[in-house]
């Protein structure tokens, strides 16, 4: 036997007390128990089960990657789906797509845990029965035929999918009497309504803020939550990272109620009342064409526009500056300037809007309309009809697809008794979806479909590329894919389409999408397609709108009426949760909110005069006059009179989402508004704590994440960094010396690399409880510090992995040597050595490292197990862990790299979080080595170490953000 | 003797040796045969590497077409069975029960000799770079009738080599260890 390990009971034997070190007593007992304890997980003789007949593609232990989509409401996101041995364990960006060059977002990443989630319906339900494909498609054709002569009701979420259209137009045709809406709550409503007034078709907007030089924001969150965030984002911070403090950088103007992701990178922020914005809004019109000389579009008399005199609009007068220097950048910019809405301000605020950006040119520049790829939304007057018409009775059958009525409807001055009384008239309700949620619960024919890996789909959204969606493993249950239904039900009423669902893409891709008279053959173009995840094609050239000049008029005259209500509420989308679709995902539930840095829950913000004046302190609860009550955030940067709550929690079904946060569609006024007026806020005098992710604010006078304005900037000095005297020996490094470099100013602080990290290494959820007592489990988190006062409030975003320093604080005082340092200058934190004294997160100065409090892996349901990557140990109770950047792809490269007979490239190792980062604000890869993309950026004059005054060498260079205030001039 | 130096001198060390080496002793009696040499399970289909891998000098790559590809050098497809067997000795029992399993679609549930705990990521692929036989672990699997374990899986045995590999690694080899870091193998 190997004289090393006989060696360990000899010790024992010999070790009388006084000779016996505490570290060595420590290592012995830790050695001890882990052979005592460790016995059970290593006998291990399952059998090794080998295919029958492999797939050649297969490799056991080799991961497979297969492009699909990812849809969200009006936008799809196209994927690349890893796959081990057939199982979907992670999701990232398509890199072919020539707009979202290889990001994607964090939704999607996320929504794998969707495909195991132990909640999801395995079997079909016949009035609460399980029952069998067969009946049920024949049950729901014949009542669908019987039901010709009265209506059916079919809800179904946005259809961007060429192929589902043509599917459910060919059901229209059979069934006339079948009503179709579409409805998508958390869409810009306001927005489209203001699109259908002034040009009488909607678009799609694709918004190009890597063109833009001047952007104006009003209630606009295009970084958090409004529509395409991902391009937005990649856009957004390729104008944020100036080579130097002479380049060029763009500046964002931001006007909200509440504090938004936007508004903490905006240069310059201005904290307003959503009521105002309308007319703010139009006074920026007049005076672009006062001003700047801009035409007004035709129809637009100037004299309509008077009532938005400077000197008439209160609200300006406070930023009066500010206001002035808004008006020079946009004239200055012209095309290259780019103004825009969201949800929460009004349709004459999107009015507003529509006008300046062609008045500036920016129509067609930074703003590309889509108007053929839009997809046809029902309006909110269309579903409020459907509403009373269900509660007429006048439908027989209605089917809702993957819509959750139930949960989503507002409940307006109904208390929400409408929608049931409605639901209460329709003989067969039918329910299309993965859970049995709340609309579930109240229909009596639930049909489980398959989740988007298990499915087969084409999408269209900005025009450039079509997306294929491909499933990447069969349905785990007794699903069926929702088309695949409806496909069986014109089987059984007599009109078949199609066998299957793929087989009628594959028949529109080869009449309409593949190129005719084209040497390839079909077969081939499709599997190219199908690889690729895509097929470019050139965009059809949009004709110019025409805008209507009554409309501008009409929306004009109604802005300069509006008036502010006693208090506003606003009610965003949750940019984790969105509209309540991702409540059942513990990965996004636990994801703390970017500014506030609440999970689990979704607080009413409130500004911090307004909570003093209250005698309100965070935590308490408050009622609004109806609906539940509560609890408390004072928001700084928020507006005074203004109260802010996310859309997406107070589910009441689901095993996560159930009884989380409040449901913040009981305030929503009326379906497609997104403000309500709220008379009074009223303590209860109840309290609820609420689960912070971080309890500081601001950096406590030190300098951790650096803010410069570019003034700021362009007066440092170049970097100079003297080596300090150090106790330590100097790293032996042997190959590359692995670092990364995390540019500030291009991070937006969306939370995109926390759910890319939790799902390659298998972090487990902790819940709501665990997160109070600060044991989230995040290796990498994302900090936001407040610097100035209420008035010039600046946020900072900074994630924050493991450090990797060289002198490493936590690796002296380890008594077990679990955590040490390897040659390539990776702390490495060996799990089974670890024997959970803590003292390493007692001592690192970044607080990164996190602790098995509980065994919350083996609390992770077995079906969710499935999606852990078997590249990472599980990591047990008792046991420390961190950021390990990404070590299992590291090894991985290395290995390709040397079969290939080559030297490891720079982009070879892309960690999950790089990977999944759409600002592209994270760097990794040798910083050894000069020419390497992080070396460069690490010798940037904007880098710089986290606590350098430590010495502890971090790994990790950051590059400070950058403002660009207004007032320093054109740059 | 003051009751409370003989607590101190006598009971404290010969208590913490009891406690220590009773669980040294169940530990190390408890322990799997992962640390036994000659572990030989008897297999499903009684595959002789000697016939194979011996007299007929099939080579090891041309079943576990893995080890080069990936981390885990593998088990053939009951197909690859066939690549011969289609048309050799389809008279035998054995191998008329091999073919029943592919005509089948059933896996053959092999039985595995060779184990590592879950937080060892051993990788096939650098040991072959580096041109180490497969039997400088896996002993001469070519002579034996069913595969028995010859390698102790302990961290030791793979350190020992990783510190020194000139047993391992072929005459005139560049290559004289290997990484001894814990994300070498641990992650």
């Amino acid at each position: 036997m190997d004289e090393r390990v006989v060696k360990l009971p000899v010790l024992g034997a010999s070790g009388e007390a006084d000779g016996l070190s505490r570290r060595r007593f420590l290592a012995l007992l830790g050695a001890s128990a882990a052979l005592a304890t460790g016995a059970g997980c290593t006998r291990n003789h399952a059998a090794i089960v080998a295919y029958a007949r492999k797939q050649e593609e297969i490799v056991p232990g080799v991961a497979d990657y297969y492009a699909s989509t990812f849809q969200e409401g009006e936008v799809a996101y196209p994927v690349l789906v890893k796959a081990r041995e057939g199982r979907p364990i992670h999701v990232e960006g398509n890199a072919e797509h020539p707009l979202y060059r290889g990001k994607t977002s964090f939704h999607a990443t996320a929504d794998l845990l969707a495909l195991y989630d132990p909640d999801r319906l395995r079997a079909l339900l016949i009035d609460g029965r399980p029952g069998t494909w067969k009946a049920a498609t024949a049950q729901l054709a014949r009542a669908l035929q019987a039901a010709a002569g009265k209506g059916i009701a079919l809800v179904t979420p946005a259809v961007i999918s060429p192929t589902r259209k043509a599917l459910l137009a060919r059901l229209a045709e059979a069934l006339p009497s079948l009503r179709h809406i579409s409805w998508e709550p958390a869409v810009d409503h306001q927005e489209r309504q203001a699109q259908r007034e002034l040009f009488g078709e909607i678009g799609l907007p694709q918004y190009r803020f890597d063109k833009a030089q001047t952007v104006v924001a009003l209630e606009a969150d295009f970084l958090g939550t409004l529509g395409d965030t991902v391009s937005a984002i990649a856009g957004f911070s390729s104008m944020r990272r100036p080579a130097s403090s002479a380049g060029a950088m763009d500046r964002l103007y931001a006007i909200e109620g509440g504090l938004s992701l936007t508004g903490s990178r905006a240069d310059v922020r201005i904290p307003m009342r959503p009521s105002a914005l309308a007319r703010i809004a139009f006074g920026l019109v007049r005076a672009v064409h006062r001003e700047g000389g801009r035409a007004l579009p035709e129809g637009l008399a100037p004299s309509v526009l008077e009532p938005f005199a400077l000197e008439r609009l209160a609200e300006v007068k406070l930023f009066a500056t500010e206001f002035d220097n808004m008006v020079k950048d946009l004239c200055a910019a012209g095309d290259r300037s780019l103004v825009l809405a969201g949800p929460t301000a009004s349709a004459e605020t999107h009015a507003a809007c529509l006008i300046l950006n062609l008045m500036l040119g920016a129509e067609g520049a930074t703003v590309i309309d889509r108007t053929s790829t839009a997809p046809a939304l029902s309006t909110p007057d269309e579903f409020k009809k459907l509403v009373e018409d269900m509660g007429a009775g006048q439908f027989a059958v209605a089917v809702f697809w993957d819509v959750n009525p139930a949960y989503d409807v507002p409940d307006g001055d109904s208390d929400g008794s409408a929608w049931r009384a409605a639901m209460a008239k329709v003989p067969l309700r039918v329910r299309m979806g993965q859970l049995h949620d709340e609309t579930a619960t109240t229909c009596n024919l639930v049909l489980p479909t398959n989740h988007w890996l298990e499915s087969w789909n084409d999408f269209e959204t900005h025009g450039d590329a079509l997306t294929l969606q491909q499933p990447v493993v069969a349905p785990l249950y007794d699903t069926l894919q929702g088309e695949d239904v409806f496909l069986r039900c014109l089987a059984e009423m007599g009109r078949p389409l199609a066998k299957t669902y793929v087989d009628l893409v594959k028949r529109r891709w080869q009449d309409e999408v593949a190129p005719k008279d084209s040497p390839i053959s079909f077969a081939r173009f499709w599997n190219t397609c199908l690889h690729d995840g895509l097929y470019r094609r050139r965009p059809a050239p949009q004709a110019p709108r025409r805008l209507d000049g009554e409309a501008c008029t009409r929306a004009a005259t109604r802005a300069a009426q509006t008036s502010p209500a006693g208090y506003e509420l606003v009610l965003d989308t949750d940019p984790r949760l969105f509209d309540g679709r991702y409540a059942n995902n513990g990965w996004l539930q636990e994801l703390p909110d970017p500014i506030a840095r609440t999970s689990w829950g979704n607080p009413l913000s409130l500004s911090p005069a307004d909570a003093d004046r209250l005698h309100l302190k965070n935590g308490d609860m408050v009622s609004l006059g109806h609906g539940p009550a509560l609890s408390i955030l004072g928001q700084p940067g928020q507006a005074e009179g203004v109260l802010r709550l996310t859309l997406g929690h107070g589910r009441w079904q689901g095993s996560v989402a159930a009884g989380v946060g409040t449901r913040a569609w009981a305030f929503v006024p009326a379906a497609g508004l997104r403000v309500a007026p709220v008379e009074a806020v009223r303590p209860t005098g109840g309290r609820q704590d609420l689960s912070l992710a971080q309890d500081h604010d601001t950096q406590g006078g030190r300098d951790i994440a650096r803010l410069w304005s570019l003034t700021e900037y362009a007066q440092k000095p170049p970097l100079e960094r003297e080596e300090l005297p150090s106790l330590y020996d100097k790293l032996e490094q042997k190959g590359p010396r692995w670092g990364m470099a995390i540019d500030l100013s291009s991070c937006v602080g969306c939370g995109a690399c926390v759910v890319a990290c939790q799902s390659e290494n298998n972090i487990p959820v902790v819940g709501p409880e665990q997160v109070r007592k600060g044991r989230a489990m995040h290796w990498i988190r994302v900090d936001r510090y407040y610097e100035g006062n209420a008035a010039s409030l600046r946020v900072i975003h900074q994630p924050l992995p493991c450090q990797h320093c060289e002198n490493a604080p936590c690796e002296s005082v380890c008594p077990v040597q679990a955590t040490n340092h390897g040659p390539d200058g990776i702390n490495q934190m060996a799990y089974n050595r670890c024997v959970g004294t803590r003292y390493c997160a007692n001592n690192c100065p970044y607080k990164v490292r996190r602790f098995n409090f509980l065994d919350f892996t083996r609390m992770t349901p077995a079906s969710m197990q499935l999606a852990f990557n078997p590249e990472v140990t599980v990591r047990p109770r008792g046991v420390m862990e961190k950021c390990t950047f990404c070590v299992q792809r590291i090894r991985n490269a290395e290995q390709v790299a040397k079969r290939e007979r080559r030297d490891l490239a720079d982009k070879d190792v892309v960690p999950a979080c790089a990977s999944a980062c759409p600002a592209s604000a994270i760097v990794f890869g040798d910083i050894s080595n000069p020419a390497s993309a992080v070396s460069r950026l690490s010798r940037s004059n904007r880098a710089f170490h986290v606590l350098e005054e430590l010495n502890t060498k971090p790994a990790i260079a950051y590059l400070a953000a950058l403002k660009n205030p207004s007032g320093e001039g054109e740059r | 003797m003051h009751p409370r130096d003989r607590f101190w001198r006598i009971v404290l060390p010969i208590g913490t040796i009891a406690v220590l080496s009773t669980l040294l002793a169940v530990g190390y009696a408890t322990e799997p045969d992962r640390f036994a040499r000659g572990y030989s399970p008897r297999q499903p289909i009684a595959f002789s590497h000697r016939l194979h891998a011996g007299d007929n000098h099939v080579p090891c790559l041309y079943c576990h077409t893995g080890a080069e590809r990936s981390r885990h050098a593998g088990v053939p497809a009951v197909q690859t069975c066939m690549n011969c067997h289609a048309v050799t000795r389809t008279d035998k029992p054995e191998i008329q029960r091999v073919t029943a399993a592919l005509t089948a679609d059933q896996p053959i549930p092999w039985q595995r000799v060779y184990t590592l705990p879950d937080h060892v990521y051993f990788d096939h692929r650098p040991h072959l770079g580096a041109e180490i036989a497969c039997q400088s672990c896996h002993g001469e699997v070519q002579t034996m009738e069913q595969v028995s374990r010859e390698m102790l899986m302990r961290m030791g045995n793979c350190l020992s080599c990783h510190r020194d590999a000139h047993e391992a690694v072929p005459a005139g080899s560049k290559i004289t260890s290997g990484p001894t870091n814990c994300f070498a193998c641990h992650r």
